[in-house]
């Protein structure tokens, strides 16, 4: 089943419009990576989601539930990290956690287990400190940790690693990944590795619109070209059968063609190169591709 | 002069330490804040102590949100 | 109703936390003490600007009507001044730095952020005044033995006025969001437009303004309290359409 269902989705700020014709659908207990340039259209897309935000047209489901702008009811599926998550920063991580246990209605005898629990996953167990003292990492992690705590379906994360250093990075996605089995993850992001590390399925949005999804489970994402090692005088032989992009000292890329077409080219010109590559598309260059 | 004094003695005693909680507090949250949204440390506690509780007041609601 | 009480859990800890409810209870102590220590200098200061000017007659002697008359001016000028500036940011300052999104995410009720942050604030307003209107009121019995009138009512009117002011407050942050000045502007205005409208007598005691200008005509008996029934009904009817107001309009916006 899916948890998320986006149909045709509109959305313009004033003249400008921001989302237009937007479908995505997420399956239940994947992580599922939401790449785009600042500014396509993720936040807002994200907000709309929560409700937070009125589209212009079309329809949102979560777990099946219409959202519906203003009725915070389909937010019980959802915890949400935000960019740029701000806490009150006169309390500790224990008492802010308490009061969201408290508005979303955890009972008072599941709450601690529920806080303590969350707290050791986020690495924040004994940290006696107001928020207003943490680093931006900590932030973030008391941000999973606030996300999670009505065991919510569906977790979204906008931009979770964007401001992070490395290590901060590292530790995020390990507790994204730590949570798949609870929860289906979406997250934005236009840190590409990240998707590839942890994510199932990626779809691009561009210009408003999903321009691609891209299954990441293979790993595979189609052939780039065949990059083979010629000498100049090879290369003057088949220079006017194939296009030789050259890569590298006597390095060439073929693209435009099949494996199997190259063999016979070369066959019939009689190159029998050094190396010969079959390179495969990175997620880099389908994210160009589509979005130029 | 004197009996005066003493007979305004119950209005000055509280309304001395009032004011001195006060500006006391204040200046102690300043000299310990690290950062301040506006103006800078030395110029808050000039503030607080020689505008007695208009100073106090607007450091709290300008510096503690 | 554990939405309730969580809000009003994290309203305390922030007003205690932050010195905001400390201060404006030190600042109403304050004029609990001074109003009846400027009542008992007044003559000295008269004496010594006429010995000044030359000029010299009688000064009637101080009494309690001029305790309570320094201590609703005080509370009326200073008093709301600093209730506005301390409680005008309890809502935009959520909005300027983004603190509701996690809440609201998590099922927050956004009419209840609207009521409690109003109860709080009224609260905390309440206890203030309370406690100043009875420095006031146990040094003037102790100095003096005049018989007032309405006593009780004189003070439910400034009390009364302070309320209309919170409401005021939470309806113009709802419009303005993050801009505390907004708000302090539209509180300063709403006060002037009022006191403009009561140059006009048959408005004038109509308006929530007279509440703040008929305490002392209560104490000395020239006004009865049915006099000030019409102001203290439209002051509640339009404190209600503030609280009402605004969470037509916080409901309706985009975060």
């Amino acid at each position: 089943m899916s948890i998320l269902k986006i149909d045709d989705l509109h959305k313009s700020f004033r003249d400008n419009k921001v989302i237009g014709g937007l479908d995505l659908v997420v399956e239940e207990n994947t992580i599922y990576g939401f790449i785009g340039n600042n500014g396509s259209g993720k936040t807002t897309t994200m907000k709309m989601v929560l409700g937070l935000l009125k589209q212009d047209s079309g329809e949102i489901h979560v777990n099946g539930e219409k959202v519906v702008f203003g009725n915070t009811s389909t937010n019980r599926h959802i915890g949400f990290l935000p960019d740029v998550p701000e806490f009150y920063a006169y309390m500790n991580a224990g008492e802010y956690l308490e009061l969201c246990a408290e508005i979303t209605g955890i009972k008072k005898a599941d709450r601690k287990a529920r806080i303590d629990h969350l707290l050791e996953l986020v690495g924040l167990q004994g940290v006696e400190k107001r928020i207003k003292a943490y680093s931006r990492g900590m932030k973030q992690r008391l941000g999973i940790a606030q996300a999670l705590i009505n065991r919510p379906k569906l977790l979204i994360c906008d931009e979770p690693t964007s401001a992070l250093d490395p290590k901060g990075r590292k530790e995020i996605l390990n507790i994204l990944h730590q949570v798949k089995g609870e929860t289906t993850v979406v997250f934005s992001t236009h840190i590409l590795s990240d998707v590839e590390r942890i994510c199932d399925k990626a779809g691009i949005l561009y210009e408003g619109k999903l321009v691609q999804e891209i299954d990441l489970k293979d790993g595979n994402f189609g052939d780039k070209g065949i990059v083979v090692k010629l000498t100049p005088e090879e290369r003057n032989r088949l220079a006017g059968d194939l296009i030789l992009e050259r890569m590298a000292d006597n390095m060439y890329r073929i693209t435009g063609c099949t494996l199997e077409e190259v063999y016979q080219l070369l066959n019939s010109h009689h190159v029998y190169p050094d190396q010969l590559v079959r390179e495969r598309k990175t997620l880099e260059d389908v994210y160009l591709e589509v979005t130029s | 002069m004197n009996n005066e004094i003493n007979e305004l003695l119950p209005f000055l005693i509280p309304l001395a330490a009032l004011q001195l909680i006060l500006m006391i507090t204040a200046l102690v949250m300043a000299i310990r804040q690290q950062t301040f949204r506006y103006l800078n440390k030395p110029v808050w506690v000039l503030i607080i102590i020689l505008f007695n509780l208009i100073g106090p007041i607007l450091y709290f609601v300008l510096e503690r949100r | 109703m554990s939405q309730v009480k969580a809000l009003f859990k994290k309203e305390a800890i922030e007003s205690i936390r932050n010195f905001k409810l400390f201060a404006l209870i030190i600042v109403f102590m304050i004029i609990g003490v001074v109003s009846p220590l400027t009542a008992l200098l007044m003559p000295d200061i008269l004496e010594a600007v006429m010995e000044d000017s030359g000029i010299a007659f009688e000064l009637p002697p101080v009494s309690a009507f001029d305790s309570y008359s320094q201590f609703f001016s005080n509370a009326n000028q200073m008093g709301l001044v600093i209730l506005v500036i301390i409680f005008g940011s309890i809502l935009t300052h959520e909005f300027s730095r983004n603190t509701l999104i996690n809440l609201i995410t998590k099922g927050l009720k956004k009419y209840n952020i609207i009521l409690v942050k109003a109860v709080f604030a009224a609260l905390a307003w309440t206890v203030a005044f309370v406690i100043s209107a009875l420095i006031t009121y146990l040094y003037t019995i102790y100095y003096w033995d005049d018989e007032v009138l309405n006593l009780f009512w004189a003070f439910g009117l400034t009390w009364l006025f302070g309320v209309f002011l919170i409401t005021l407050i939470m309806a113009a942050s709802a419009v303005f969001r993050s801009s505390f000045p907004g708000v302090l502007i539209t509180v300063l205005t709403a006060v002037i437009i009022m006191m403009i409208a009561g140059i006009h007598p048959d408005i004038a005691e109509f308006l929530p303004q007279y509440l703040i200008g008929s305490n002392m005509a209560l104490v000395h008996g020239e006004l009865e309290i049915g006099d000030i029934i019409p102001a203290v009904i439209v002051t509640i009817i339009s404190s209600v359409l503030m609280i009402v107001l605004s969470i037509l309009i916080f409901n309706k916006t985009e975060m």
